[in-house]
């Protein structure tokens, strides 16, 4: 799906920027079952070989050559060890890393890491500006990440999805290990287009708080938003 | 265990000769004090004297606490030797300290003896006391079982418990059945093991059948133990009425309920669900103004301080009434309760009789209860369990199979006390109960996660043991952190705290003051209110009123942790707890099926051969009768009654809703495989729902089926493995994976530093389960929720049962006009969750069809 003209937003849970062949792409998170760890969690790893597998199917599936990080690249200071990988992919992939923009959970990126070219706060990407977006937001135009967009409904459907403003485009997570905000149910995004990833898919659902109007009465069989679609849960009877 | 190991004591001994067993002193204070002793302490009492283990059912008022206690307080005067020596574990924190109360009255009242120390240590006991009690441990301890786990789980215990010489488990029914309990008889026997030699278990428990098993999982593997039965000879007097709902349910019932209230001192009403106790007081308080701050409200999910002043008011005979869903249905004592009532049928027959015995201490004894309904359906529910009740037919208690997660906990705990070899710690583990058939295997399994090796040999999880030779522990300090800070995690939901910002609450703080010798109750903070859940908080906004503790609230703050509410005027939104609920019992459910055929049958002879089957058999008014004759007459003139010879299909639409005698567990498994086989071999996705007596499939209406389809739908071919790849990715099974990683503690509750955000609370079933089957799909606790889901969401054998006997059945597919007052009633609950076997991919793409489609049509 192609927004603002230069925007391709693709099934991969990134932005591609098409006259620079540049994939815009946020929160990774990397490092975060290391960080469950940390807090004495006996959970398996595994998501750095997703993410770069991810990242393969990125950049198989279109024209990447660069990247930009629009900040959580990390989940926290443990994550730091695993850029090693992720550089590699970097060289193997022939992809051009333009920078990062640090987010709220890369403090000690810069410090610790030689590597990617850390900018301050933003980037400037053909008239857009890259930010993370947890700070206060420019007035011009921005790419931004941070909110962890998705569309809830039931327990069953969570897709991760891009809200797509006159001025804004914000990014679903990279990482499916965030759990992702409902759109549905916050106020501050209810002008926003919602495009939503579907398999190999991504759908545009128009305005968020139509959308979320609209999908209060169920529509289709089975799909009722905020109802649990738990087993466990009781006829209000009993 | 050997059956020759239970011993049934039958002949109830004279009074003198029990009292013989008490020491002097306290033999003349209790005839002082009380007269004679009751029937359950004649049994008792030579029992205990004489060393044995005991399992003691009496109905609750028979003076239980006291049977099994005194015997135990005159040796105790005997030798007063330090250490604990008594520890009493019950299932509910009230409960444990309403014991510590009475407890502590008794022998403040006997006579001058040595000085006998009493300590309450349960998860709110401040962390000051908690240290108090390690270092000068009371001669009686008092706790539940997560607290006992924890208390296990430190080196000290050894010390702490080493002097124990009786267990005393408080309403053992209640324990044996759940996974508290599996926990709880593995803790025992880790006492045991700390004790110098046998302990004496003394076990309290409501009626429950068989006895014989409450009394093995009580004593343990290759124990003797006696049993003593006391049966409840208060008359029980039961009515079941219909509320005549034409003008709301809610007024039919506030209606019905002024003459009880009128007429008794405290009225206790039951009802099935926390939000339907919340909305009752409500509305009960806005209509009966002057008795407003005299009706009270208890249930799981308000603070402790709140339930501990209702049950307080109770006592001291302040209130009038107070609805209550499922937390006051055990053993604490609520003082004279003289009016029991149960708003809907309460879906088991153990249940209905612990609700009544709720009244009926006082003088005058009676068990005098009212079943209000508010359906014809409801209505016939009631009818089956009151006649069941009448005749104590009791739903089995079932110890379930042993749970791994429990036992990774309790691995956890006994690797942080002392140092075991896996051949000690299995021999122990299998002496518990529930664990008597551990295979070594599983065992095997459960030391292999925690010390975080694959079966394929490599290390994929982080290792909470380190092991010296063949014998392990715990791995360090911080582990046993870890550990201290998550074990009694045994997980039903994630709920969310309420807190009242402004401390007008006065009345929220606790009453009770501890004595300096004792270590008593006390409550940190005063402005919790309780707690909902998270799926309910989460839509949550400023601004929005909800009903707590039967009072309005206004939300200030709902981002945080907490949810930050002030006292408010206006009509709240009632909270929703997904943990509600339970499904009728099986037997219920057959009963039920058969008393409709049977009714069917009567009504063939006339309206009035029904009525005196519904009068004569199940006790009902003539005016029930009549209600239920039209409700027979609405779906006879319809489509038909069935019974046991036909499998009924009723056709409307694109729905079809099946009849069966299976309860919704059953009923659960079975739509579970037709969904999966409609999907797999006809490419039909369907949505199911399910409930007790039946189950509906909605089609999207291309297909028909017919007779022949549901044979095949529901044969018996396969079944196993379709039912094994209908859950295999079920929203089920991944939510049960989540909460025994948690009890397991794979993932915390509470993690070091605190919860972080990003992975949601649901990160367990859509990321680690995902990754945990794809690196191991037999995975100890995977497997472990896969058991559960089979045993207890879905039941497989009874619906097994079911498919097998459909061969010998017709099926008849009946196409209506509309929705027989059968299925309506008995195959969709009110509002049913309903699954879909679609993928959330195709789910979504579907919505966006429907969507943009109706845009272009509108």
């Amino acid at each position: 799906m192609q927004v603002h003209r230069d925007w391709l937003l693709t099934p991969q849970r990134a932005a591609v920027h098409l006259p620079s062949a540049t994939a815009v792409l946020s929160d990774l998170h990397l490092g975060y079952e290391l960080a469950r760890q940390r807090r004495g969690e006996a959970v398996p790893g595994g998501s750095l070989d997703e993410a770069i597998a991810a990242l393969t199917a990125l950049a198989s599936a279109h024209l990447v050559r660069r990247l930009v990080l629009a900040g959580d690249l990390v989940e926290d200071r443990t994550g730091v060890d695993r850029l090693g990988t992720f550089i590699a992919w970097l060289q193997t992939a022939g992809v051009e890393l333009m920078a990062v923009v640090p987010g709220n959970h890369d403090q000690g990126l810069s410090g610790s890491f030689a590597g990617p070219p850390v900018v301050s706060t933003s980037l400037d990407l053909g008239g857009w500006l890259v930010v993370h977006g947890h700070g206060r937001l420019p007035p011009g135009r921005a790419v931004l990440g941070h909110f962890h967009p998705c569309v809830r409904l039931g327990r069953r459907v969570a897709a991760p999805c891009f809200l797509i403003g006159r001025r804004r485009i914000v990014l679903p997570a990279f990482s499916p290990d965030a759990a992702g905000v409902n759109v549905l149910k916050l106020r501050q995004w209810r002008a926003y287009r919602c495009a939503a990833i579907a398999g190999d898919r991504v759908l545009d659902f128009g305005p968020v708080g139509e959308l979320a109007r609209r999908v209060r009465t169920p529509l289709v069989h089975g799909l009722r938003p905020g109802k649990q679609y738990s087993r466990d849960t009781a006829s209000p009877r009993r | 265990m050997e059956a020759d190991d239970l011993e049934f004591l039958r002949t109830v001994p004279p009074a003198a000769a029990a009292v013989a067993a008490l020491d002097g002193p306290i033999r003349e204070w209790f005839a002082g004090r009380f007269g004679g002793p009751t029937q359950a302490q004649r049994l008792a009492w030579p029992a205990v004297a004489a060393g044995k283990s005991l399992l003691l059912s009496a109905p609750t008022g028979g003076g239980k606490t006291l049977a099994a206690f005194l015997p135990v307080l005159a040796r105790l005067r005997e030798s007063p030797a330090g250490g604990v020596r008594c520890l009493y574990v019950a299932p509910l924190k009230a409960l444990v300290n309403d014991v510590f109360r009475n407890l502590r009255e008794t022998v403040d009242g006997l006579p001058a003896g040595p000085e006998i120390r009493i300590g309450l240590r349960t998860g709110d006991t401040p962390a000051a006391v908690r240290r108090l009690m390690l270092r000068e441990p009371p001669d009686i301890w008092l706790t539940t079982p997560e607290s006992l786990a924890v208390v296990l789980s430190q080196p000290a215990a050894a010390e702490v418990f080493g002097s124990v010489r009786w267990v005393v488990v408080d309403e053992v029914h209640a324990l044996a059945a759940k996974k508290r309990g599996a926990d709880l008889s593995v803790s025992l026997e880790r006492v045991g093991g700390l004790a110098p030699g046998p302990v004496q278990r003394l076990g309290l428990s409501a009626t429950c059948c068989p006895l014989t098993e409450a009394a093995r999982f009580l004593a343990g593997v290759g124990r003797p133990c006696a049993i003593a039965e006391v049966p409840d000879q208060v008359p029980l007097q039961l009515t079941v009425e219909p509320l005549d709902t034409a003008h709301g349910f809610l007024n039919a019932l506030l209606d019905r309920l002024r003459p009880e209230l009128d007429r008794n001192r405290t009225t206790l009403i039951f009802t099935n669900t926390r939000g339907l106790a919340e909305r009752l007081t409500w509305a009960v308080r806005r209509s009966y103004p002057t008795l407003a701050d005299r009706i009270g409200i208890h249930h799981s999910s308000l603070a402790l301080g709140c339930r501990r002043e209702v049950e307080e008011r109770l006592k001291r005979g302040e209130l009038r009434a107070v609805v209550s869903s499922t937390s006051l249905e055990l053993g604490i004592d609520v003082g004279c309760v003289d009016g029991i009532v149960l708003v809907h049928p309460p879906g088991g027959v153990v249940r209905l009789l612990q609700r009544l015995g709720r009244s009926g201490h006082g003088p005058g004894r009676r068990r005098r209860g009212l079943v209000l309904t508010a359906t014809p359906a409801e209505l016939l529910e009631a009818a089956v369990t009151g006649a069941s009740g009448r005749a104590e037919q009791c739903e089995p208690l079932r110890v379930p199979a042993p749970p791994l997660d429990v036992l990774c906990q309790q691995l956890l705990g006994m690797a942080a006390q002392s140092w075991w070899t896996p051949d000690e710690a299995y021999r122990l583990v299998r002496s518990a109960y529930p664990y008597r058939n551990l295979p070594r295997a599983d065992f095997d399994d459960c030391v292999n996660y925690l010390a975080g090796r694959h079966r394929d040999g490599r290390d994929w999880l982080p290792s909470r043991l380190r092991w010296d030779g063949d014998r392990f522990a715990v791995r360090d300090t911080r582990t046993a952190r870890v550990l201290r800070c998550n074990v009694g995690t045994i997980l039903t939901d994630e709920p969310r705290r309420v807190i009242q910002t402004d401390r007008d609450g006065e009345a929220l703080t606790d009453p009770a003051t501890p004595r300096r010798s004792d270590v008593g109750p006390s409550e940190p903070g005063g402005a919790t209110v309780g707690e909902v859940d998270e799926a309910f908080a989460e839509r949550l906004q400023p601004g929005d009123r909800i009903l707590l503790f039967g009072r309005s609230w206004e939300v200030q703050e709902a981002d945080g942790p907490e949810l930050r509410v002030r006292e408010a005027l206006g009509r709240p939104a009632v909270p929703k707890w997904t943990a509600d609920g339970w499904p009728l019992s099986e037997q219920l459910a057959e009963r039920l099926y058969l008393l409709r055929a049977q009714a069917a049958e009567a009504l063939r002879d006339g309206p009035v051969a029904l009525e005196g089957l519904l009068r004569d058999q199940y006790g009902l008014e003539e005016s029930a009768a009549r209600l239920l004759g039209d409700f027979f007459e609405q779906q006879e003139c319809m489509s038909e009654v069935p019974d046991g010879a036909v499998c009924l299909v009723e056709v409307v639409g694109a729905e079809y809703y099946v009849h069966t005698p299976l309860n919704r567990r059953a009923n659960d498994a079975l739509a579970r495989v037709a969904a999966r086989r409609l999907a797999r071999d006809d490419d039909e996705p369907a949505s199911s729902v399910v409930a007790d007596l039946g189950f509906v499939l909605s089609l999207r209406g291309e297909t028909v089926l017919t007779a022949d389809d549901f044979r095949g739908l529901m044969r018996a071919d396969r079944f196993d493995a379709d039912l094994a790849e209908a859950v295999a990715d079920s929203i089920t099974l991944r939510e049960r994976f989540r909460r025994v990683a948690t009890t397991g503690l794979m993932v915390l509750r509470n993690p070091l530093g605190g919860r972080r955000r990003v992975g949601g609370a649901d990160w367990a079933e859509r990321r680690l389960f995902s990754r945990v089957l794809a690196a191991d799909p037999d995975f100890v606790l995977l497997r472990q929720a896969r058991r559960e889901v089979w045993e207890s969401c879905c039941d497989r054998e009874a619906a097994l049962r079911f498919v097998e006997s459909v061969q010998r059945m017709a099926v008849r597919v009946r196409r209506l006009a509309a929705v027989s007052p059968f299925a309506a009633a008995w195959t969709q609950p009110a509002a049913g969750p309903a699954e879909t076997v679609d993928t959330p991919a195709r789910a979504l793409e579907r919505l966006h069809a429907v969507l943009t489609g109706a845009e272009r049509a509108g």
